[in-house]
C-alpha cells in the first residue's frame, strides 16, 4: 500500500511538474535537473574544442547567474525559451546553450534560487565577494557543462 | 661554416651570429624573417581576437544578462598583457567577462584551465590543475607578475 501511495506522490508531481506553466506555482529543482545558460556572445564558448568558457557562467552584477530549469522539455522547446526572452526581446544571436545538473552547482558551493518568472527561471546566486574566487567556482562549473549548439546557427 | 646559436627569453628574441660569411649573414636574416613573421602572425591573431570582442561587449547588456560594457581602457591593457607575454605560451583564447573585463584562457584538457582577467592595473586569476586549484590577484604593473609565469608554466609543463 505504501509503495502504491509512493508511486501515485511521484507520478502527481512529474506531471505537475510537466504541465504547470502557472507564474504563481513553484516547481522544486532535484538535483539531476538540467540548468541552460543561453548563449548570445561567441566568445563564451568554442564551437571548435565544444566546451563552455566560464565567462559564460559568471554572475552579473546583482550577483546572480540566471538560468533556465529545462528538464523534461524537448530540443524545439528549449530553444523557445532562449529566443522568447532573450534573442528576440534583444535581438540578439542565439548561438548555444550551455547546460549543468543542479547537482553540479551546489557541487561548487552555489545555490539555486528558482523563481519561475518568466516560467522554469532560476538564479545562481552563493557567489563569493572575492573575483578570483567566482572565477575558481565558474571554472569548475564550466569544465563539467554541456555545450549545446543551436542548429539554427551551426547546422 | 655556418653556425647560429638562437637563444629566446620571452620578448624578443635574440640571435647570436657566430659566423661572419656572406652565406651566415644571409641565413641570419632569412631565420629573423621567419621568427618575425611568425611572432607577427601571434600578434595579428590576437589583435583581431581583441579587436572583435571589444567591438561585440562595448555596450552594455551584450550577453543579455546586464553585463557591463568592456573599455578602452581594458582594451588597451589586455594588448598590453599580451605583449608582456613570453612568445613560447601557446596563445590563448579571449572572452569578455559580465563585470566588462576581458579574461584570457589556456587550457590543456578539461580539468587543466588557467584563466586571467585584466583589469584596471589589476590582474584576477583562477586555475584547475588536475585535482589542485588556484586563484588569486596581482597588481599589474610595468612587468608581467611572477605568479602569472609560475602558473603558466606549472599548466604547460
Amino acid at each position: 500500500m505504501n509503495f502504491l501511495k509512493r508511486f501515485y506522490s511521484i507520478c502527481e508531481d512529474f506531471l505537475h511538474r510537466l504541465y504547470s506553466g502557472d507564474a504563481n506555482e513553484l516547481l522544486e529543482i532535484k538535483p539531476t535537473d538540467s540548468l541552460a545558460r543561453f548563449l548570445l556572445q561567441s566568445s563564451h564558448f568554442s564551437h571548435t574544442k565544444f566546451r563552455v568558457k566560464p565567462g559564460a557562467l559568471l554572475p552579473n552584477r546583482d550577483g546572480e547567474t540566471s538560468v533556465f530549469m529545462v528538464s523534461e522539455l524537448d530540443e524545439h522547446d528549449i530553444w523557445q525559451i532562449g529566443y522568447k526572452h532573450l534573442s528576440e526581446p534583444l535581438g540578439r544571436t542565439l548561438y548555444a546553450r550551455a547546460e549543468v545538473f543542479a547537482s553540479l552547482v551546489e557541487g561548487v558551493g552555489l545555490q539555486i534560487e528558482f523563481d519561475n518568472t518568466p516560467p522554469r527561471h532560476a538564479n545562481i546566486v552563493g557567489w563569493p565577494e572575492e573575483k578570483s574566487e567566482q572565477k575558481l567556482r565558474a571554472l569548475e562549473l564550466a569544465s563539467d557543462a554541456r555545450l549545446i549548439l543551436n542548429p539554427e546557427e551551426y547546422p | 661554416m655556418n653556425a647560429f646559436a638562437i637563444s629566446g627569453h620571452g620578448m624578443p628574441l635574440s640571435l647570436t651570429n657566430l659566423g661572419v660569411s656572406e652565406d651566415a649573414r644571409d641565413l641570419q636574416k632569412r631565420i629573423a624573417d621567419v621568427l618575425g613573421d611568425t611572432l607577427g602572425e601571434r600578434h595579428e591573431k590576437i589583435r583581431s581576437s581583441l579587436e572583435s570582442v571589444f567591438d561585440e561587449c562595448s555596450i552594455d547588456n551584450w550577453d543579455g544578462y546586464d553585463a557591463q560594457a568592456v573599455t578602452v581602457d581594458t582594451y588597451l591593457e589586455s594588448r598590453r598583457f599580451f605583449s608582456l607575454l613570453p612568445s613560447t605560451i601557446p596563445l590563448p583564447e579571449i572572452s569578455a567577462e559580465p563585470d566588462g573585463e576581458i579574461a584570457f584562457e589556456w587550457m590543456e584538457g578539461r580539468q587543466n584551465i588557467f584563466s586571467v582577467s585584466i583589469g584596471a592595473n589589476k590582474l584576477t586569476y583562477a586555475g584547475l590543475f588536475g585535482m589542485n586549484k588556484a586563484h588569486g590577484t596581482e597588481y599589474f604593473g610595468d612587468e608581467l607578475p611572477q605568479a602569472i609565469l609560475f602558473y603558466l608554466r606549472r599548466l604547460f609543463a
